[in-house]
């Protein structure tokens, strides 16, 4: 039984409670009102009976008129009284039927002892005896008729505290069955839903914590025990991706260090030959440069002069190994005085081109020093670069916010470019200006990348041709 | 608190524990509670210790109106109450008296009047309860053939009754309400069981008597019949009567007496075509012998003040008849004894006490 039917059956038991205790109360109170409508009767035709009695020694005492009238107006307020019948259970309809009875008989009696005044009997012992009988009849009946007239205000008594002790009985069972009914709905809630996700909890805890080797498996056929079905088989997936992952991971870690010792090997293979070249050209150069003539020196320049080429471009691409397989040293960084540090160091090796440095200051970012300190080299490098030929050369180092966090730039108002070919931008040796222009290898903008990725970041550029570039990145987890 | 379980904390499954604990302790308590509160509100009749049951000897006329008593031994409610009831069967109230009188029984049950002649010859007699009243129960039977078409005819006639009994008050009563001098008639002293055939026979005019008495005189008279009811004249009620001594040294068998007497009034109210056919059985009579008689039959166990009133106005007739010596009305209220029914259902006493 799924948990839906078990919170209908728990809601219908304990409405049902509640609709049995309602009826039982509605049911007692209904029973009050009727016994107290009987008791309301009762006592009016105890009243009744009193003021009868009072009329009929009055009249005895004095056989005024007076008096008979008024026997007879409260003997019709009793019967008006009695004929109301409220009264069906079997004791209080055998009492009521007596009560009828003298009703019947007491007018009858009542009339023949007024009329016997004037009437002849056989003698004055004989019209003692009738009268003495018809007022002792008469007296023995109301004497009866208010006996009844209490007994029955007993019964309405007893009728109403019956009800009461019902209404307390019912509301005892109903109470009690409510307690029984919450205490298996907690029970219920227990056993079935809190245990199981007490259980669920501390197994998504494991998980969480990266062991995916728990496993739930809540028996049942409700909806935690489906729920726990899914999450096992969301475990085992995981699980299944994490050694497949793992496995890539080996395999690109495997390829890294196989790329590293590649182009490691390669530099410093291709180093050999290269010193060679340098070194035979300037022994030609300082040796025999007597026996050539000037196209000869020149060509041997260029030689040269592509040789040093090819060696930064083996520097380059060191670096750029090097910059993938530095382990990471995270801690807060001042990268105002970064980049004002950088910014020294340019103007200090290239002093012919002078540039305007505005460094925001208070920048601060969580990231390994010296790869930030080669990143911002790059970049304010590049800045500095292309903005030769420019009349007021000006390089901005700041911050700005970037789909609500917090971006760091580096913008110059040099050459820019067109941002058509923005995809080339970050690859390794793309360049987009000729080397005659602005020289260097094209490896910067990679490297750049590289850091920003390692540091779990993103690096974009804005630019357009003559009105300058930035270069903006955002690292992981830092926010203004 | 320790709210999770986790392995540092092995509180989450203790609390759990203690939560159902005292979740179940307190349906334990409210189950309790609740089978305290149906013990105690639930009526239950008391206990009977079987061993203890107390002998009682009860003189019981075979005839309606001791129907209470009847139906208390075919139901066994004596027994229920812890009594040990033997029944003395005689024919008519004035023959329990006598059985009573002779210290046979401890108690006996008879109508008004033959207890207030005994009452009057200064027997220590009292009622413990009126089990019955009854305005139309006796009759006259009259023979056609003597003259007799109205009550005032009964004037100088020969009237059978049975004397000392309801019958022979009733005639009383009977004849002052129509205005007869009782005087003018003879009675003749007849036993019960004589009475149809003394009618039938004309050894007499007329007969007094209960019934279902009166209807068997009328049918073995026949055609010649004619009966003469009147309600207005007498209320007669059916008594249990026992020795004052006896019924003051023994409070708590008088109040078994009428514990299960109630129960009969109850089951009679309840079960009345069962009760009737149980009368009938019990009396050897056919149902429908009863049943004229039956529907005025008001079966109630009381002790009322009119039943004073009434005693006196026999007292009054038994002095005019010569039962006994012209006086003033003796004090009856003596005669009642209220502590019984008080005890066990005081509404039932109206008696100014």
């Amino acid at each position: 039984m799924n948990i839906r039917t078990k919170n209908w059956l728990a809601t219908g038991a304990a409405l049902g409670a509640i609709g049995l205790i309602a009826l039982g109360i509605g049911w007692s109170s209904l029973e009050v009102a009727d016994a107290s409508r009987q008791r309301r009767q009762t006592t009016e035709i105890l009243q009744h009976y009193t003021e009868l009695r009072l009329v009929s020694f009055d009249y005895l005492q004095n056989r005024s008129e007076r008096a008979r009238a008024q026997w007879y107006a409260v003997s019709g307020h009793i019967d008006a009284l009695i004929a109301a019948n409220h009264f069906l259970e079997p004791e209080h309809a055998t009492i009521v039927a007596a009560l009828r009875a003298r009703r019947a008989a007491a007018p009858r009696i009542f009339a023949e002892l007024t009329a016997a005044r004037g009437q002849d009997f056989a003698s004055a012992a004989s019209r003692q005896r009738f009268e003495a009988q018809l007022v002792s009849r008469l007296l023995i009946d109301q004497q009866d008729s208010l006996a009844d007239a209490f007994a029955l205000t007993g019964l309405a008594n007893r009728r109403i505290e019956r009800a009461q002790a019902r209404v307390v009985l019912v509301m005892i069972a109903g109470l009690g069955s409510l307690a029984l009914i919450l205490a298996a709905l907690s029970w219920l809630i227990h056993r079935h839903m809190l245990v199981p996700i007490i259980r669920l909890q501390e197994v998504a805890r494991d998980v969480a914590a990266g062991n995916l080797n728990r496993h739930l498996g809540l028996p049942g056929d409700d909806e935690i025990a489906a729920l726990s079905r899914d999450f096992d088989t969301m475990t085992q997936s995981l699980r299944e991706s994490f050694a497949r992952l793992e496995s890539n991971n080996r395999d690109l870690t495997a390829l890294n260090q196989e790329l590293e010792a590649f182009a490691y090997s390669v530099s410093h293979d291709l180093r050999a030959p290269l010193r060679s070249l340098e070194g035979f050209s300037l022994a030609l150069l300082e040796d025999h440069a007597d026996q050539l003539d000037d196209d000869g020196r020149d060509a041997l320049a260029r030689i040269r002069a592509a040789g040093q080429r090819m060696g930064g471009l083996i520097d380059d691409l060191l670096r750029l190994s090097r910059v993938t397989s530095v382990e990471l040293d995270i801690a807060s960084v001042d990268l105002s005085a970064l980049a004002r540090e950088v910014a020294a160091e340019i103007d200090r090796d290239g002093a012919a081109h002078a540039v305007q440095w505005v460094v925001e200051p208070g920048l601060r970012v969580m990231a390994d020093r010296s790869l930030m300190r080669i990143a911002l080299q790059n970049l304010m490098y590049n800045a500095w670069k292309f903005t030769h030929g420019v009349a007021r050369p000006l390089v901005r180092v700041g911050m700005s916010l970037h789909e609500g966090r917090a971006a760091f730039h580096v913008a110059d108002n040099g050459a820019g470019f067109d941002m058509a070919y923005a995809g080339r931008l970050f690859g390794a040796f793309q360049r987009l200006h000729g080397e005659q222009l602005f020289p260097g290898t094209g490896i910067g903008l990679a490297i750049v990348r590289r850091i920003i990725h390692r540091h779990g970041g993103e690096v974009w550029a804005q630019a357009s041709p003559g009105a300058g570039a930035t270069f903006s990145f955002q690292l992981e987890g830092v926010n203004p | 608190m320790c709210s999770e379980p986790a392995p540092g904390c092995a509180g989450g499954h203790m609390h759990s524990r203690a939560l159902a604990l005292w979740v179940w302790s307190l349906v334990a308590a409210l189950l309790v509670v609740l089978g305290a509160a149906v013990y105690w509100l639930t009526p239950r009749a008391d206990g009977v210790d079987a061993s203890r049951l107390e002998r009682v000897r009860i003189a019981l006329p075979t005839v309606p109106h001791a129907a209470l008593l009847h139906i208390a031994v075919e139901q066994g409610y004596f027994a229920q109450q812890g009594l040990d009831v033997s029944i003395v069967p005689v024919t008519h109230g004035r023959a329990a008296m006598e059985q009573l009188r002779q210290a046979k029984v401890d108690i006996a049950a008879m109508a008004d009047v033959v207890l207030l002649l005994s009452v009057l010859r200064a027997e220590p007699l009292a009622v413990a309860a009126s089990v019955l009243n009854v305005g139309n129960d006796n009759a006259v039977v009259a023979r056609r053939d003597r003259g007799i078409a109205a009550p005032r005819d009964l004037a100088g006639k020969r009237i059978g009754v049975s004397f000392g009994t309801s019958g022979e008050y009733f005639l009383w009563a009977f004849l002052v309400r129509h205005r007869v001098a009782p005087e003018s008639v003879t009675l003749v002293d007849l036993a019960p069981n004589q009475i149809a055939q003394a009618l039938a026979q004309g050894g007499v005019d007329a007969v007094a008597t209960w019934s279902p008495l009166s209807a068997d005189a009328q049918a073995a008279l026949g055609p010649q019949a004619l009966l003469f009811g009147e309600a207005d004249a007498y209320r007669m009620d059916f008594l249990l009567v026992g020795a004052r001594a006896y019924l003051q040294a023994h409070p708590l068998v008088a109040q078994k007496l009428l514990r299960a007497l109630l129960q009969a009034e109850q089951y009679l109210l309840a079960q009345p075509q069962a009760a009737l056919e149980q009368i009938a059985r019990r009396l050897n009579v056919e149902v429908r012998a009863l049943q004229p008689g039956w529907a005025s039959f008001n079966f109630r166990v009381e002790l009322r003040q009119s039943l004073l009133v009434t005693l006196e106005d026999q007292a009054r007739w038994a002095m005019a008849r010569g039962y006994v010596p012209d006086g003033p009305v003796p004090n009856l209220l003596p005669n009642l004894y209220l502590d019984a029914l008080l005890a066990v259902q005081p509404s039932r006493v109206s008696v100014v006490h």
